[in-house]
């Protein structure tokens, strides 16, 4: 009796939970008439994919952004992968004391608040005429990226056994070349992981962005000017549009990154 | 003597880490420095000057901005950690099924923030959903103002913050539910203990360090809360990050944002050092 109760509450707080995302693919998919009647329905009454066609026919005030967000994003993890592998490498490497204060330090970065890193790299990039610019994002974006796959990494790193290393080295390799050979290949699922997570960091970014784009939007940008123009249906698209692939990959890939990456980190 | 092997032995790994941590350092150290100091200049001249931070303490904006930031920082982690505990009670006592109602409750962290924020414009409006619920279940008789500002809207904040991150807490603490010793529950109860008293003695001690993370890593990002508040509320209610980016984007005064931002940074620091002491001492008074 007692579990049934429990599972009672659990279900409709389920429910609850589930209800915000209801709402927006609700109102993304109802005709006008379903949400500004006067007491609009729990159910979608009457379904059109009207507001996708919409935008996705809305040329290059849909693609430009798309094309923006796509491309930094892509940008953007791979540079990430590229300072983070050796450098979460090497953290694994040291010995406990080094590793925690690497660790910390890392950690400390992630403690800044965006606005405070924001605006003198916005002001910096005006100068330097970065403003604007896929590079200038990929760089802003970086500073949210780095401290988040590289302790992905360390994780995946520390979990490698020392032993195949250890072998590759007697059967002769320099330590790079048992890092590419070894190391690197059966690592490719923990990389990969880290690179999609990395992905999705920059595809949502959205503090960045607010400083260092003005006349090129990115999506999440695109969408915060339909909601403050108090447009519901694009802002509704575009918010599923944003979502579905952060939802898809981030449940695909979940079980493979441990929630308690940190907390371990700092209890040591 | 001490330094140079240890630059002998690790000097591989050394080579290995420094382009991170020169990016880092161009990325995040550089404009931190940048920030601070362009909080010390004033718009007219380029001299050493408290100017910002004086006009900051005399603006009423401000200290509102300063008591939202504080007043939704404490209401959303106390709800996320008492929430996020009880969930992850209930999903680490093993009923049976139970793992199949789980991903629901971990959905709404792989949500965007921005997405989020948007979401619960839906909600809130006057016309919105949540009133329509409330309404329907009679439990008011007119619609609620969630966005009109004052203590309404901070509540708004607060619960929108805690559906995205509630699950963020709950995973934290799952992963130390799990790393408990189950024999050491099992030999508790062979001496006797009651359920209480498990809990109080065993797992509440053990669970110790993770609280201290989930509070920490949560508690940052609740005072740096910025999306949600933007997008919600706007110029109407604002918390110090969004007051540090109206300040730039709509008055153009870099300096007085700048200075904004940093009384943000030392906020969030004092935080984590208060909290540190506090639980260190209780920490060990445990052990």
């Amino acid at each position: 009796m007692r579990q049934f109760c429990i599972f009672g509450i659990l279900i409709l707080l389920g429910l609850l939970l589930l209800f915000p995302l209801y709402v927006m693919l609700k109102i993304s998919m109802s005709s006008p008439s379903d949400i500004f009647s006067s007491h609009p329905s729990y159910l979608i009454r009457d379904f059109t994919l009207g507001h996708f066609s919409n935008v996705f026919s809305s040329g290059s005030n849909f693609l430009y952004p798309l094309k923006k967000s796509l491309i930094t994003a892509s940008l953007a993890s791979l540079a990430a992968l590229l300072f983070s592998v050796p450098a979460a490498y090497a953290i694994s490497k040291f010995n406990y004391r080094i590793r925690y204060i690497l660790i910390i330090a890392i950690f400390i970065t992630r403690m800044i608040p965006e606005v405070s890193i924001a605006l003198p790299v916005a002001i910096a990039f005006i100068k330097i005429g970065l403003f604007d610019t896929v590079a200038g994002l990929v760089m802003a974006h970086l500073i949210r990226i780095l401290p988040v796959s590289c302790f992905i990494l360390v994780g995946v790193f520390s979990g490698f056994p020392e032993e195949l290393e250890k072998q590759a080295r007697i059967d002769g390799c320099s330590r790079m070349r048992a890092i590419t050979k070894v190391v690197l290949p059966l690592s490719l699922g923990g990389i990969t992981v880290a690179g999609i997570f990395s992905f999705l960091l920059s595809w949502d970014e959205f503090i960045f962005a607010s400083y260092l784009c003005l006349a090129r939007p990115t999506m999440p940008l695109k969408m915060y000017y339909y909601i403050s123009r108090g447009d519901l249906f694009y802002s509704s698209t575009y918010a599923v549009i944003i979502t579905l692939p952060v939802l898809l990959l981030s449940f695909i890939f979940q079980r493979y990154i441990r929630p308690g990456y940190l907390s371990g980190a700092i209890k040591g | 003597m001490h330094f140079i092997r240890g630059l002998k032995r690790y000097y591989f790994e050394i080579i290995m880490i420094t382009p991170l941590l020169l990016l880092i350092f161009v990325l995040t150290v550089l404009p931190i420095l940048r920030n601070i100091i362009l909080s010390f200049q004033h718009i007219s001249g380029s001299g050493f000057s408290l100017s910002n931070y004086k006009h900051l303490l005399l603006d009423v904006g401000f200290r509102r901005a300063f008591l939202n930031t504080v007043f939704i920082a404490l209401v959303s982690l106390a709800l996320e950690i008492g929430m996020g505990f009880i969930l992850a009670l209930i999903f680490s006592s093993g009923l049976r099924g139970i793992r199949w109602i789980k991903p629901i409750f971990i959905l709404p962290l792989a949500i965007p923030t921005v997405v989020v924020g948007v979401i619960m414009s839906y909600l809130f409006s006057s016309s919105g959903w949540i009133n329509r619920i409330l309404t329907d279940v009679s439990l008011i008789d007119s619609p609620i103002y969630w966005m009109s500002g004052g203590f309404k809207s901070l509540l708004m904040i607060a619960l929108a913050d805690c559906w995205k991150v509630t699950p963020i807490v709950m995973l934290i603490f799952l992963s130390g539910l799990e790393s408990i010793d189950r024999n050491l529950y099992r030999s508790a109860r062979i001496d006797g203990a009651n359920n209480f008293y498990i809990f109080r003695r065993i797992t509440l001690p053990m669970l110790t360090p993770f609280i201290t993370a989930a509070v920490i890593i949560r508690g940052i990002d609740a005072f740096r809360i910025f999306a949600l508040p933007l997008i919600l509320m706007g110029q109407n209610l604002k918390v110090i990050g969004t007051y540090a980016y109206l300040e730039y984007v709509e008055y153009n005064n870099a300096y007085l944002s700048a200075a904004s931002s940093v009384i943000l940074l030392m906020m969030i620091m004092a935080a984590v050092i208060i909290y540190i002491k506090v639980v260190g001492k209780r920490g060990m008074a445990a052990v």
